[in-house]
Protein backbone atom coordinates (compact mmCIF):
# COMPACT_ATOMS: atom_id res chain seq x y z
CA UNK A 1 0.00 0.00 0.00
CA UNK A 2 1.24 3.50 -0.77
CA UNK A 3 2.26 5.77 2.11
CA UNK A 4 -0.40 8.27 1.11
CA UNK A 5 -3.16 5.66 1.38
CA UNK A 6 -1.81 4.44 4.72
CA UNK A 7 -1.85 8.03 5.94
CA UNK A 8 -5.46 8.45 4.81
CA UNK A 9 -6.43 5.27 6.65
CA UNK A 10 -4.71 6.54 9.77
CA UNK A 11 -6.68 9.79 9.57
CA UNK A 12 -9.86 7.82 8.98
CA UNK A 13 -9.49 5.87 12.22
CA UNK A 14 -8.56 9.11 13.99
CA UNK A 15 -11.70 10.76 12.58
CA UNK A 16 -9.41 13.49 11.29
CA UNK A 17 -10.10 13.40 7.55
CA UNK A 18 -10.92 16.66 5.84
CA UNK A 19 -13.87 16.58 3.39
CA UNK A 20 -11.41 16.48 0.47
CA UNK A 21 -9.57 13.57 2.08
CA UNK A 22 -12.87 11.75 2.64
CA UNK A 23 -13.62 12.02 -1.09
CA UNK A 24 -10.09 10.92 -1.97
CA UNK A 25 -10.28 7.86 0.25
CA UNK A 26 -13.76 7.01 -1.04
CA UNK A 27 -12.42 7.18 -4.59
CA UNK A 28 -9.44 4.96 -3.75
CA UNK A 29 -11.60 2.40 -1.91
CA UNK A 30 -14.09 2.24 -4.79
CA UNK A 31 -11.29 1.63 -7.30
CA UNK A 32 -9.21 -0.90 -5.35
CA UNK A 33 -10.68 -4.15 -3.98
CA UNK A 34 -7.46 -4.89 -2.07
CA UNK A 35 -7.77 -1.57 -0.25
CA UNK A 36 -11.40 -2.31 0.51
CA UNK A 37 -10.38 -5.61 2.02
CA UNK A 38 -7.57 -4.01 4.00
CA UNK A 39 -9.95 -1.42 5.39
CA UNK A 40 -12.43 -4.09 6.42
CA UNK A 41 -9.63 -6.01 8.12
CA UNK A 42 -8.51 -2.93 10.06
CA UNK A 43 -12.12 -2.19 11.00
CA UNK A 44 -12.45 -5.75 12.32
CA UNK A 45 -9.23 -5.21 14.28
CA UNK A 46 -10.60 -1.99 15.74
CA UNK A 47 -13.78 -3.77 16.84
CA UNK A 48 -11.75 -6.61 18.38
CA UNK A 49 -9.52 -4.19 20.28
CA UNK A 50 -12.44 -2.38 21.92
CA UNK A 51 -12.38 -5.00 24.67
CA UNK A 52 -8.66 -4.64 25.40
CA UNK A 53 -7.02 -2.30 27.86
CA UNK A 54 -3.78 -0.33 27.72
CA UNK A 55 -3.10 -1.59 31.23
CA UNK A 56 -2.71 -5.15 29.95
CA UNK A 57 0.54 -4.10 28.29
CA UNK A 58 2.29 -3.37 31.61
CA UNK A 59 4.41 -6.38 32.50
CA UNK A 60 5.93 -5.24 35.79
CA UNK A 61 3.68 -6.21 38.69
CA UNK A 62 4.43 -3.12 40.78
CA UNK A 63 3.86 -0.75 37.89
CA UNK A 64 0.67 -2.51 36.90
CA UNK A 65 -0.61 -2.20 40.46
CA UNK A 66 0.29 1.49 40.43
CA UNK A 67 -1.69 2.02 37.23
CA UNK A 68 -5.04 1.73 39.00
CA UNK A 69 -6.39 4.79 40.82
CA UNK A 70 -5.52 4.59 44.53
CA UNK A 71 -8.17 3.05 46.78
CA UNK A 72 -8.61 6.35 48.62
CA UNK A 73 -9.63 8.02 45.37
CA UNK A 74 -12.07 5.22 44.62
CA UNK A 75 -13.41 5.28 48.16
CA UNK A 76 -13.83 9.06 47.93
CA UNK A 77 -15.74 8.74 44.67
CA UNK A 78 -17.89 5.96 46.05
CA UNK A 79 -18.55 8.07 49.15
CA UNK A 80 -19.52 11.07 47.02
CA UNK A 81 -21.70 8.87 44.80
CA UNK A 82 -23.44 7.27 47.78
CA UNK A 83 -23.80 10.68 49.46
CA UNK A 84 -25.34 12.09 46.28
CA UNK A 85 -27.57 9.04 45.94
CA UNK A 86 -28.64 9.30 49.59
CA UNK A 87 -29.36 13.00 49.14
CA UNK A 88 -31.35 12.26 45.98
CA UNK A 89 -33.33 9.57 47.75
CA UNK A 90 -34.05 11.92 50.66
CA UNK A 91 -35.29 14.63 48.31
CA UNK A 92 -37.39 12.16 46.37
CA UNK A 93 -38.98 10.70 49.48
CA UNK A 94 -40.04 14.19 50.51
CA UNK A 95 -41.22 15.02 47.00
CA UNK A 96 -43.15 11.76 46.79
CA UNK A 97 -45.12 12.69 49.87
CA UNK A 98 -45.98 16.11 48.45
CA UNK A 99 -46.27 15.33 44.77
CA UNK A 100 -47.32 11.69 44.81
CA UNK A 101 -44.61 10.06 42.67
CA UNK A 102 -45.71 6.96 40.78
CA UNK A 103 -46.15 4.03 43.11
CA UNK A 104 -44.44 1.69 40.62
CA UNK A 105 -40.87 1.05 41.89
CA UNK A 106 -39.62 0.55 38.33
CA UNK A 107 -40.98 3.95 37.30
CA UNK A 108 -39.40 5.42 40.44
CA UNK A 109 -36.05 3.92 39.55
CA UNK A 110 -36.32 5.32 36.02
CA UNK A 111 -37.20 8.80 37.31
CA UNK A 112 -34.30 8.72 39.74
CA UNK A 113 -31.66 7.42 37.36
CA UNK A 114 -32.41 9.09 34.05
CA UNK A 115 -30.12 12.06 33.63
CA UNK A 116 -29.83 14.23 30.55
CA UNK A 117 -27.51 12.67 28.00
CA UNK A 118 -25.20 15.46 26.83
CA UNK A 119 -25.33 16.58 23.22
CA UNK A 120 -22.00 15.46 21.79
CA UNK A 121 -22.66 16.33 18.20
CA UNK A 122 -19.72 18.19 16.76
CA UNK A 123 -21.75 21.14 15.52
CA UNK A 124 -22.99 21.82 19.05
CA UNK A 125 -20.43 20.83 21.62
CA UNK A 126 -17.48 22.41 19.85
CA UNK A 127 -19.24 25.68 19.08
CA UNK A 128 -19.91 24.93 15.46
CA UNK A 129 -18.04 23.03 12.75
CA UNK A 130 -14.26 23.23 12.71
CA UNK A 131 -12.44 24.66 9.73
CA UNK A 132 -12.83 22.38 6.75
CA UNK A 133 -15.73 20.43 8.24
CA UNK A 134 -19.15 20.35 6.71
CA UNK A 135 -21.84 22.23 8.67
CA UNK A 136 -24.89 20.21 9.69
CA UNK A 137 -28.15 21.02 7.85
CA UNK A 138 -30.32 23.69 9.48
CA UNK A 139 -33.18 21.37 10.45
CA UNK A 140 -30.71 19.02 12.16
CA UNK A 141 -29.14 21.88 14.11
CA UNK A 142 -32.59 23.11 15.19
CA UNK A 143 -33.63 19.64 16.33
CA UNK A 144 -30.55 19.40 18.49
CA UNK A 145 -31.09 22.90 19.86
CA UNK A 146 -34.51 21.68 21.02
CA UNK A 147 -32.80 18.63 22.52
CA UNK A 148 -30.39 20.87 24.42
CA UNK A 149 -33.40 22.44 26.13
CA UNK A 150 -33.83 19.39 28.28
CA UNK A 151 -37.16 20.58 29.71
CA UNK A 152 -39.20 19.49 26.69
CA UNK A 153 -38.29 16.11 25.31
CA UNK A 154 -41.64 15.82 23.58
CA UNK A 155 -40.78 18.66 21.20
CA UNK A 156 -37.23 17.48 20.65
CA UNK A 157 -38.48 13.93 19.98
CA UNK A 158 -40.84 15.27 17.28
CA UNK A 159 -38.07 17.27 15.63
CA UNK A 160 -35.54 14.45 15.85
CA UNK A 161 -38.12 12.02 14.46
CA UNK A 162 -38.28 14.11 11.28
CA UNK A 163 -34.47 14.15 11.12
CA UNK A 164 -34.30 10.36 11.46
CA UNK A 165 -36.88 9.97 8.69
CA UNK A 166 -34.67 12.08 6.46
CA UNK A 167 -31.42 10.31 7.49
CA UNK A 168 -32.49 6.77 8.47
CA UNK A 169 -28.93 5.38 8.41
CA UNK A 170 -27.43 7.97 10.77
CA UNK A 171 -27.08 6.05 13.99
CA UNK A 172 -26.09 9.12 15.99
CA UNK A 173 -29.32 10.88 15.11
CA UNK A 174 -31.30 7.70 15.85
CA UNK A 175 -29.67 7.41 19.26
CA UNK A 176 -30.69 10.91 20.33
CA UNK A 177 -34.19 10.36 18.93
CA UNK A 178 -34.49 7.12 20.91
CA UNK A 179 -33.23 8.86 24.03
CA UNK A 180 -35.71 11.74 23.66
CA UNK A 181 -38.54 9.22 23.21
CA UNK A 182 -37.41 7.45 26.39
CA UNK A 183 -37.57 10.73 28.31
CA UNK A 184 -41.00 11.40 26.77
CA UNK A 185 -42.07 7.94 28.02
CA UNK A 186 -42.78 6.68 24.50
CA UNK A 187 -41.13 3.44 25.49
CA UNK A 188 -42.08 1.23 22.54
CA UNK A 189 -40.83 3.76 20.01
CA UNK A 190 -37.71 4.34 22.11
CA UNK A 191 -37.02 0.59 22.02
CA UNK A 192 -37.46 0.47 18.24
CA UNK A 193 -34.92 3.26 17.75
CA UNK A 194 -32.36 2.36 20.39
CA UNK A 195 -32.21 -1.30 19.37
CA UNK A 196 -30.29 -0.82 16.08
CA UNK A 197 -27.81 1.53 17.75
CA UNK A 198 -27.24 -0.89 20.64
CA UNK A 199 -26.75 -3.72 18.16
CA UNK A 200 -24.04 -1.94 16.14
CA UNK A 201 -20.60 -2.46 17.71
CA UNK A 202 -18.81 0.16 15.69
CA UNK A 203 -20.82 3.18 16.72
CA UNK A 204 -19.74 5.56 19.46
CA UNK A 205 -23.17 5.41 21.07
CA UNK A 206 -23.44 1.64 21.32
CA UNK A 207 -22.87 1.36 25.07
CA UNK A 208 -25.08 4.34 25.95
CA UNK A 209 -27.77 2.96 23.64
CA UNK A 210 -27.60 -0.44 25.34
CA UNK A 211 -28.03 1.12 28.79
CA UNK A 212 -30.96 3.31 27.73
CA UNK A 213 -32.52 0.44 25.79
CA UNK A 214 -32.56 -1.51 29.06
CA UNK A 215 -34.35 1.39 30.73
CA UNK A 216 -36.84 1.62 27.86
CA UNK A 217 -37.66 -2.08 28.22
CA UNK A 218 -38.18 -1.49 31.94
CA UNK A 219 -40.48 1.46 31.23
CA UNK A 220 -42.47 -0.61 28.73
CA UNK A 221 -42.98 -3.38 31.26
CA UNK A 222 -40.81 -5.82 29.32
CA UNK A 223 -38.96 -6.77 32.48
CA UNK A 224 -37.24 -9.93 31.23
CA UNK A 225 -35.77 -8.02 28.28
CA UNK A 226 -34.81 -5.16 30.58
CA UNK A 227 -33.00 -7.54 32.91
CA UNK A 228 -31.11 -9.26 30.07
CA UNK A 229 -30.10 -6.01 28.39
CA UNK A 230 -28.93 -4.32 31.59
CA UNK A 231 -27.01 -7.38 32.72
CA UNK A 232 -25.29 -7.50 29.31
CA UNK A 233 -24.46 -3.81 29.69
CA UNK A 234 -22.87 -4.43 33.09
CA UNK A 235 -20.88 -7.37 31.77
CA UNK A 236 -19.65 -5.66 28.58
CA UNK A 237 -16.19 -4.10 28.61
CA UNK A 238 -17.21 -0.47 28.03
CA UNK A 239 -16.18 2.78 29.64
CA UNK A 240 -19.59 3.94 30.83
CA UNK A 241 -19.02 3.19 34.50
CA UNK A 242 -21.06 6.25 35.37
CA UNK A 243 -24.20 4.31 34.46
CA UNK A 244 -23.46 1.31 36.64
CA UNK A 245 -25.14 2.78 39.72
CA UNK A 246 -28.32 3.46 37.71
CA UNK A 247 -28.20 0.00 36.15
CA UNK A 248 -28.01 -1.68 39.54
CA UNK A 249 -30.86 0.50 40.81
CA UNK A 250 -33.19 -0.36 37.93
CA UNK A 251 -32.27 -4.06 38.08
CA UNK A 252 -33.06 -4.01 41.78
CA UNK A 253 -36.47 -2.43 41.11
CA UNK A 254 -37.53 -5.01 38.53
CA UNK A 255 -40.05 -7.58 39.76
CA UNK A 256 -38.44 -10.86 40.77
CA UNK A 257 -38.56 -13.58 38.10
CA UNK B 1 16.81 19.88 37.97
CA UNK B 2 18.01 17.58 40.76
CA UNK B 3 14.54 17.48 42.31
CA UNK B 4 12.93 16.61 38.97
CA UNK B 5 15.44 13.79 38.46
CA UNK B 6 14.63 12.62 41.98
CA UNK B 7 10.92 12.64 41.16
CA UNK B 8 11.34 10.04 38.44
CA UNK B 9 13.75 7.98 40.51
CA UNK B 10 11.44 8.13 43.52
CA UNK B 11 8.53 7.04 41.38
CA UNK B 12 10.45 4.09 40.00
CA UNK B 13 11.46 2.97 43.50
CA UNK B 14 7.93 3.19 44.92
CA UNK B 15 5.37 3.36 42.12
CA UNK B 16 2.36 2.95 44.39
CA UNK B 17 3.23 5.99 46.47
CA UNK B 18 4.19 7.89 43.32
CA UNK B 19 0.90 7.06 41.66
CA UNK B 20 -1.10 7.99 44.76
CA UNK B 21 0.73 11.31 44.80
CA UNK B 22 -0.08 11.91 41.13
CA UNK B 23 -3.78 11.30 41.75
CA UNK B 24 -3.79 13.41 44.90
CA UNK B 25 -1.87 16.39 43.55
CA UNK B 26 -2.26 16.39 39.78
CA UNK B 27 -5.72 15.01 39.14
CA UNK B 28 -7.61 17.90 40.79
CA UNK B 29 -5.56 20.45 38.81
CA UNK B 30 -6.09 18.50 35.62
CA UNK B 31 -9.84 18.26 36.19
CA UNK B 32 -10.13 22.00 36.85
CA UNK B 33 -8.24 22.88 33.69
CA UNK B 34 -9.78 20.19 31.48
CA UNK B 35 -13.43 20.85 32.43
CA UNK B 36 -12.98 24.48 31.46
CA UNK B 37 -11.12 23.91 28.21
CA UNK B 38 -12.71 20.73 26.88
CA UNK B 39 -16.23 20.81 28.34
CA UNK B 40 -16.05 17.04 28.69
CA UNK B 41 -17.84 15.29 31.59
CA UNK B 42 -15.76 14.59 34.70
CA UNK B 43 -16.05 10.80 34.37
CA UNK B 44 -14.57 10.89 30.88
CA UNK B 45 -11.78 13.18 32.07
CA UNK B 46 -10.95 10.83 34.94
CA UNK B 47 -10.72 7.94 32.48
CA UNK B 48 -8.45 10.05 30.28
CA UNK B 49 -6.20 10.89 33.22
CA UNK B 50 -5.98 7.22 34.15
CA UNK B 51 -5.01 6.33 30.59
CA UNK B 52 -2.35 9.04 30.68
CA UNK B 53 -0.91 7.53 33.88
CA UNK B 54 -0.90 4.09 32.23
CA UNK B 55 0.93 5.46 29.19
CA UNK B 56 3.48 7.13 31.47
CA UNK B 57 4.04 3.76 33.19
CA UNK B 58 4.40 1.99 29.84
CA UNK B 59 7.01 4.55 28.83
CA UNK B 60 8.82 4.11 32.15
CA UNK B 61 8.80 0.33 31.85
CA UNK B 62 10.03 0.33 28.25
CA UNK B 63 12.83 2.80 28.93
CA UNK B 64 11.33 5.47 26.67
CA UNK B 65 10.95 7.71 29.74
CA UNK B 66 14.34 8.19 31.39
CA UNK B 67 14.39 11.92 31.99
CA UNK B 68 11.79 14.53 32.75
CA UNK B 69 11.97 18.02 31.29
CA UNK B 70 9.36 19.35 33.69
CA UNK B 71 7.57 17.60 36.53
CA UNK B 72 5.83 14.26 36.36
CA UNK B 73 2.54 16.18 36.59
CA UNK B 74 3.43 18.21 33.51
CA UNK B 75 4.44 15.05 31.69
CA UNK B 76 1.12 13.36 32.45
CA UNK B 77 -0.73 16.58 31.56
CA UNK B 78 0.95 16.59 28.17
CA UNK B 79 -0.18 13.04 27.48
CA UNK B 80 -3.69 13.88 28.69
CA UNK B 81 -3.99 16.82 26.28
CA UNK B 82 -3.30 14.54 23.33
CA UNK B 83 -5.80 11.99 24.66
CA UNK B 84 -8.45 14.72 25.05
CA UNK B 85 -7.89 15.84 21.48
CA UNK B 86 -8.38 12.31 20.16
CA UNK B 87 -11.35 11.71 22.47
CA UNK B 88 -13.16 14.80 21.22
CA UNK B 89 -12.61 13.74 17.63
CA UNK B 90 -13.82 10.24 18.41
CA UNK B 91 -16.97 11.42 20.19
CA UNK B 92 -17.68 14.14 17.71
CA UNK B 93 -17.94 11.53 15.01
CA UNK B 94 -21.26 12.01 13.23
CA UNK B 95 -22.74 10.03 10.41
CA UNK B 96 -22.43 12.90 8.00
CA UNK B 97 -22.61 12.73 4.23
CA UNK B 98 -19.36 11.45 2.86
CA UNK B 99 -18.86 8.82 5.56
CA UNK B 100 -17.07 5.79 4.16
CA UNK B 101 -18.78 2.43 3.83
CA UNK B 102 -16.89 1.03 6.83
CA UNK B 103 -19.36 -1.69 7.61
CA UNK B 104 -21.54 0.20 10.05
CA UNK B 105 -24.55 -0.64 7.97
CA UNK B 106 -22.72 -3.23 5.88
CA UNK B 107 -23.12 -5.87 8.59
CA UNK B 108 -26.79 -6.26 7.79
CA UNK B 109 -25.96 -6.98 4.14
CA UNK B 110 -23.56 -9.84 4.94
CA UNK B 111 -24.51 -13.41 4.21
CA UNK B 112 -24.39 -15.98 7.02
CA UNK B 113 -21.17 -17.38 5.59
CA UNK B 114 -19.54 -13.95 5.41
CA UNK B 115 -20.64 -13.28 8.98
CA UNK B 116 -19.12 -16.59 10.14
CA UNK B 117 -15.85 -15.81 8.38
CA UNK B 118 -15.84 -12.37 9.99
CA UNK B 119 -16.41 -13.97 13.43
CA UNK B 120 -13.62 -16.50 12.93
CA UNK B 121 -11.25 -13.75 11.84
CA UNK B 122 -12.21 -11.80 14.94
CA UNK B 123 -11.39 -14.77 17.18
CA UNK B 124 -8.07 -15.29 15.43
CA UNK B 125 -7.24 -11.60 15.79
CA UNK B 126 -8.19 -11.67 19.43
CA UNK B 127 -5.77 -14.57 20.04
CA UNK B 128 -3.01 -12.77 18.09
CA UNK B 129 -3.51 -9.48 19.94
CA UNK B 130 -3.01 -11.40 23.17
CA UNK B 131 0.48 -12.40 22.07
CA UNK B 132 1.57 -8.88 21.13
CA UNK B 133 4.16 -7.28 23.31
CA UNK B 134 5.04 -3.63 23.73
CA UNK B 135 5.26 -1.27 21.93
CA UNK B 136 2.95 -2.98 19.41
CA UNK B 137 0.08 -3.33 21.85
CA UNK B 138 0.21 0.33 22.85
CA UNK B 139 0.62 1.65 19.30
CA UNK B 140 -2.25 -0.43 17.95
CA UNK B 141 -4.50 0.34 20.92
CA UNK B 142 -3.84 4.06 20.62
CA UNK B 143 -4.49 3.96 16.86
CA UNK B 144 -7.68 1.93 16.76
CA UNK B 145 -9.26 2.39 20.20
CA UNK B 146 -8.21 5.91 21.17
CA UNK B 147 -8.19 7.10 17.54
CA UNK B 148 -4.84 8.87 17.69
CA UNK B 149 -2.76 10.01 14.75
CA UNK B 150 0.84 8.95 14.19
CA UNK B 151 2.10 12.34 15.42
CA UNK B 152 0.02 12.19 18.60
CA UNK B 153 1.28 8.67 19.33
CA UNK B 154 4.87 9.79 18.69
CA UNK B 155 4.37 12.71 21.11
CA UNK B 156 3.05 10.61 23.98
CA UNK B 157 5.20 7.52 23.53
CA UNK B 158 8.33 9.57 22.98
CA UNK B 159 9.19 8.54 19.42
CA UNK B 160 11.17 10.85 17.17
CA UNK B 161 8.48 11.30 14.54
CA UNK B 162 5.14 10.15 13.18
CA UNK B 163 6.99 8.18 10.48
CA UNK B 164 8.75 6.08 13.11
CA UNK B 165 5.37 5.23 14.63
CA UNK B 166 3.93 4.37 11.21
CA UNK B 167 6.82 2.04 10.41
CA UNK B 168 6.47 0.33 13.78
CA UNK B 169 2.73 0.04 13.36
CA UNK B 170 3.11 -1.53 9.93
CA UNK B 171 5.41 -4.19 11.41
CA UNK B 172 2.99 -4.76 14.29
CA UNK B 173 0.04 -5.17 11.92
CA UNK B 174 2.03 -7.63 9.79
CA UNK B 175 2.52 -9.75 12.92
CA UNK B 176 -1.23 -9.89 13.35
CA UNK B 177 -2.06 -10.97 9.80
Amino acid sequence: MENKTEHLLELYFANALSPAEVSELQRLVAADPALRQEMAWQQNLANTLRTTSLRDGIQNEALRHASAPPKTAIRRRLFMLSFAAAASVAVLVAAAWFFALPKNPVENALVTNLVHYPNRMDFKSLGGPEAGQEAAPENVRRAFELYDDSTNYHRSAEALGAVVQQYPDRLAYRFYYGYALLRDKKYDLAIANLQPVAATDSTTFQAAAQYHLGLAYAGAGQYAQARTTLQQFLAAPNTLRKYHVGTEAVLGALPKE
Amino acid sequence: MASIMDELGDFGRDPNTGSASLYRLCLPKFLRWAKESSRLPEDDLRDIFQNAVIIMLLNLESGRLVQLVGTLCTYVFGISKNLIQAFRRKNGRTDLPGDLPEGKTGEQEMSTEERMIREQEKERLWASVGTLGEPCRAIIHLTYVEGMTGQEIADILGYASADVVRQLRKRCLDRLR
